[in-house]
């Protein structure tokens, strides 16, 4: 159906209905929504039936929680009525959570977005940015008349201002086939990215010294394997809680089988609570606890030699005077690419030698060769970590020496070890540092490569999963300039490079979430003449913008949906049509399409696109998927890093000879040079410039209870989870007046927040937390956003949301009564309270 | 109101006080979101009896107070859907939208063989949808019917969506509505 039959058709009843709905007496005549049922073709068969049977349908969770989860939904009578977990076709994979069960009260919530609406003080010739925000009313408009203003507003700004000032944004709120790539590519523009910007910290510090992975979370044997591990490292993550669906079952397993869990958080978590030792480390502190870790391991020579010597770039001979590599082609005619001088300990001769290949090669020493003084790279390393005495590193992270030597002492010598890193680690500033230092520990302890070898948390499945064909890069479609997240904001400040004027956001609550020092962003996004965004929920974003699209909720879409996280291939069928008049994200990408001379690319019925990635697939059917929910894409367990290294030398640079340098606050003006891991930290410093006026530091912990800042809006879910609130010590609360339960300022130069404190002897003191995922009106006043900085470093590149430190005092006398009692504990906002 | 609205004819009792039916079947019409076709209806003169209706001023600006207390996006709205009222856990809190009093709903118009012209576009619990039926009743049944349903449906939610709308600043025109709803239901 087209968007004007749909339109044209609302139309008519409007009219039919106002007119034929007035005093026409008896008979069917005061009917417009009504009509007899033998008037509306429709068969007659919908009362409900208590003792009827339930469809089932198999469908698909789909936010970013990377649990990926296949769903059975029940319908009755047209109606969601519960939710349950699937077991897919790969069934050790099966797996689930309270919120993917809690999605009727998702469908069914009062107030979803249901019709396309524009802001009433926007229009295209006199948009009035200034006058977005709380205060903006808006007006329902048809579908037609949304996407009209969409392609033209494409077209105009474009025509004015050039195609870089269309601008594209999508977070990760929702997977499923909505040809929102494709629409990108065939109209031009500029689009932003997580690269670099949000949680590109640890991967980006990972990939630097090994050449594996990206800027997010490294390979890692998958978690069939998991079990083969003796020590297991949960270094930031409350996977417990916030990762459980892909992760936990294996790490039980592999108690189970006997490994040492060891848990290094600033927190008590779920995940610490099953710790066989836990490490509360003081924020900011983590590469000196992995430094402390080297030097147990290099004092006790439990070092891995073997692995060392074949792969990694330990017995590289350095310069001493300036710390490059020594020349291969100073010991070689004809050197491998990539190739190190080491030393032979049996010949006494330098050699060069290649990728994956040991030898009786010295790991430390110094030596002089043609006149030049160098010395191996790990004896640099070994240096390095001899700064860092457990004694000394106890003291300052806030830890027990004891615990110090038992948790390297684990990973060194139990076996096969493992650690789990989060992104948490890299939202300090320089969080990219403790990336090259626990993959610096791995190499140390020859932890690559073996069975019960883990790098990262919920593991990629490796193969494409869903062949797509040309659907993600369609014929005639150009390649987009891409910005990261920390750049946008500069172009949005100062239109350098380019100056976005249409934003186009969907899959996102970027302004309630995921973006730093909030009244910054606002503030710049008033240098958009037009921002238009597609949710399934009124965002505190979506208040931003000047047109709002209604998107379907997943259960009312047909896909068929690849799992980045379990090897199963997964299938929605559409349990009913939208409500009201939300629309599946593919017809609202096919409705602009079409006006903009891309019809043809969208096929009127999504099926179509759907049976082109059904038919690419030999592993499919329509048959298997309609039936089982998913299919099984035979990927066998795998262990990572079985061959050469991704560097140039193929080895694990434990020594960087061509380490960056890193600048940024609290850092010396010339920054510093990287070669080995060195921790440096912005505001978790002790001596941090404004440490006495704002002592705490502020975390924003992942809860069970949102993935990012979705479920908000779940009555189930804010029974038990009522309202933002800050996780304070007793202690720190106590010195301040504080009593448990009363109202809070948290508060910096940048920003605040009014929230409830609740004591928490589970958070260290010095250390206070907001879990993520509140919207603004959860908040008495302010955002948990807003005292963030948005300052990145230049190597880092990445928000630092734990890099920020706070004061908190008792809020006004004001504040103390209103907001939240016991007779509305959800607020004024009742269910407006919630998200995306 | 211009000059050539078609004027009320088929009003031939001369009495003032419109029928039941014609009460019920005008107030779903007010409570359906203002277009062009409702502001002619609304200014063919028929609604003169709703004290206060009929001035409810800008076209454009009623749309946008429409949008702002029925359809969001903001923390104002307020869904004038049966379900939302009586089907949330929390008295205190909006419930869903097609819960089981969406259920009990549509089974009545059922038994009449009625059904929603466009299933898509909204619940069957709409209050301007309840009040159409209502008209259906009186027009069709014996008062017993029609108060059976008002008792069943109207009367038990919508005292309570009307105090949630009054703490969301309604204007004249809905205040107006308000009261001749509230009146209408209860008489």
């Amino acid at each position: 159906m087209t968007d004007d039959e749909l339109t044209a058709s609302r139309r008519d009843i409007l009219k039919t209905g106002a007119v034929a709905g007035v005093g026409l007496g008896g008979g069917s005549g005061v009917l417009s929504t009504l009509q007899p049922a033998d008037e509306s073709g429709e068969a007659v068969d919908q009362v409900t039936s208590f003792l009827g049977e339930d469809q089932v349908v198999k469908t698909a969770c789909g936010p970013n929680c990377r649990g990926d989860c296949p769903l059975d939904v029940f319908v009755r009578d047209g109606q969601i009525k519960k939710t349950e977990q699937q077991v897919p076709a790969a069934s050790e994979f099966k797996r689930g959570c309270t919120l993917g069960i809690s999605h009727v009260q998702r469908a069914y919530n009062a107030k979803r977005l249901k019709y396309p609406m524009k802001r009433a003080s926007w229009s295209p010739d006199d948009p009035q940015p200034g006058a977005r925000g709380e205060d903006a009313q808006f007006e329902r408009i048809s579908w037609s008349e949304a996407l009209d203003l969409v392609a033209e507003q494409i077209q105009t700004t474009k025509g004015e201002y050039g195609p870089e000032s269309v601008y594209w944004h999508a977070g990760s709120g929702s997977q499923g086939t909505s040809g929102y790539g494709r629409l990108k590519q065939l109209v031009g523009g500029i689009q932003d990215s997580f690269v670099y910007g949000i949680d590109t910290n640890v991967g980006q510090g990972f990939n630097r010294i090994t050449g594996e992975g990206g800027v997010f979370m490294p390979p890692t044997n998958t978690v069939e394997d998991w079990a083969n591990a003796d020590t297991l490292i949960i270094w930031g993550s409350d996977i417990f809680a916030s990762q459980f669906q892909m992760d936990a079952e294996w790490i039980l397993d592999a108690k189970r089988n006997g490994a040492k869990l060891v848990v290094v958080d600033p927190m008590y978590t779920n995940t610490a609570e099953k710790a066989d030792l836990w490490l509360p480390i003081r924020p900011g502190k983590d590469t000196h606890l992995a430094l402390a870790m080297m030097n147990y391991i290099f004092e006790n020579e439990v070092y891995d030699d073997t692995f060392l010597r074949q792969r990694t770039n330990a017995p590289a001979l350095v310069r001493v005077d300036d710390g490059t590599l020594f020349d291969p082609t100073r010991v070689s005619d004809n050197p491998p690419d990539g190739g190190i001088v080491v030393m032979n300990e049996e010949t006494s001769e330098p050699n060069v030698v290649g990728a994956e290949t040991g030898g009786p090669f010295a790991l430390f020493g110094e030596w002089t060769i043609d006149g030049v003084a160098v010395r191996t790279g790990l004896a640099a390393l070994r240096e390095q970590a001899s700064e860092y005495q457990p004694a000394d590193v106890a003291e300052v992270a806030g830890l027990s020496v004891a615990d110090i030597k038992t948790a390297a002492d684990w990973l060194a010598t139990r076996g096969a070890g493992g650690i789990l890193p989060a992104y948490s680690v890299g939202r300090y500033l320089y969080g990219h540092v403790f990336g090259q230092a626990y993959a610096t520990l791995m190499a140390l302890t020859g932890d690559y490569g073996r069975h019960g070898n883990v790098h990262a948390q919920h593991p990629s499945y490796g193969g494409p999963s869903l062949q797509t064909g040309d659907w993600g890069n369609p014929e005639g479609g150009v390649s987009l300039d891409t910005y990261g997240y920390q750049e946008i904001l500069s172009l949005l400040e100062n239109g350098d490079p380019v100056q976005p004027r249409f934003l186009y956001g969907t899959n996102s609550n970027m302004l309630g979430n995921q973006f730093p020092n909030r009244e910054r962003w606002l503030n710049a996004m008033e240098s958009l003449d037009t921002i238009v965004w597609a949710d399934m929920y009124h965002t505190p974003t979506t208040q931003q913008a000047d047109i709002i699209l209604p998107a379907a909720h997943w259960f009312e879409t047909e896909d068929v949906l690849g799992s980045d996280h379990h090897p199963n291939i997964r299938y929605r069928e559409q349990a009913h049509e939208p409500l009201w008049e939300a629309r599946d994200d593919y017809y609202i990408m096919a409705g602009i399409a079409e006006r903009l001379g891309h019809g043809d690319k969208f096929p009127d019925d999504k099926r179509e696109v759907l049976d082109r990635f059904v038919q690419n697939d030999d592993r499919l059917s329509w048959e298997q998927l309609r039936e089982n929910g998913t299919v099984e894409t035979d990927e066998t367990p795998t262990v990572a890093y079985t061959d050469a290294f991704g560097t140039e030398s193929g080895r694990i640079t434990v020594y960087d000879d061509d380490a960056p340098t890193e600048k940024g606050p609290g850092l010396p003006d010339e920054g510093i040079s990287l070669e080995v891991p060195e921790p440096l930290e912005a505001r978790t410093a002790d001596d941090w410039e404004a440490q006495n006026e704002y002592p705490l530091v502020f975390m924003q912990k992942h809860s069970k209870w949102r993935i990012h800042s979705q479920w908000a809006n779940v009555p189930w879910l804010r029974e038990v989870n009522r309202e933002p609130q800050l996780d304070i010590h007793p202690k720190d609360a106590e010195q301040r007046d504080i009593s448990d339960g009363e109202y809070v300022l948290v508060h910096n130069d940048r920003g605040s927040m009014v929230v409830r404190a609740k004591y928490n002897e589970g958070i260290q003191p010095g250390l206070v937390n907001t879990d993520q995922g509140w919207w603004a009106e959860d908040f008495v006043e302010g955002h948990y956003q807003d005292p963030i900085s948005a300052e990145t470093a230049d190597v880092g590149r990445t928000f630092a949301f734990y890099d920020c430190r706070v004061e908190v005092e008792r809020a006004a006398e004001e504040y103390q009564s209103n907001q939240y009692t016991q007779d509305n504990p959800r607020g004024t906002a009742g269910s407006a309270s919630g998200g995306d | 109101m211009t000059e050539n609205t078609p004027t009320a004819t088929d009003h031939s009792t001369g009495d003032p006080r419109p029928s039941i039916a014609d009460t019920f079947g005008t107030l779903a019409v007010c409570w359906r979101e203002p277009s062009e076709g409702w502001v002619d209806a609304i200014e063919s003169g028929r609604f003169e009896w709703l004290d206060g209706v009929e001035t409810f001023g800008d076209l454009d600006e009623l749309r946008v107070e429409y949008t702002r207390l029925f359809i969001g996006p903001g923390r104002d709205q307020c869904p004038p859907y049966e379900s939302v009222y009586r089907d949330g856990a929390d008295s205190d809190d909006l419930g869903p939208v097609y819960g089981p009093t969406t259920q009990a709903v549509a089974r009545w118009y059922d038994e009449y063989d009625l059904r929603l012209r466009d299933s898509r576009s909204a619940p069957p619990d709409h209050i301007a949808t309840e009040l159409e039926f209502a008209a259906y009743l009186s027009a069709n049944e014996d008062d017993s019917v029609l108060e059976q349903f008002l008792n069943e449906h109207l009367r038990e939610w919508v005292d309570q969506f009307v105090a949630h709308l009054r703490e969301n600043d309604p204007g004249p025109f809905y205040r107006a509505l308000i009261r001749r709803t509230t009146e209408a239901i209860n008489s």
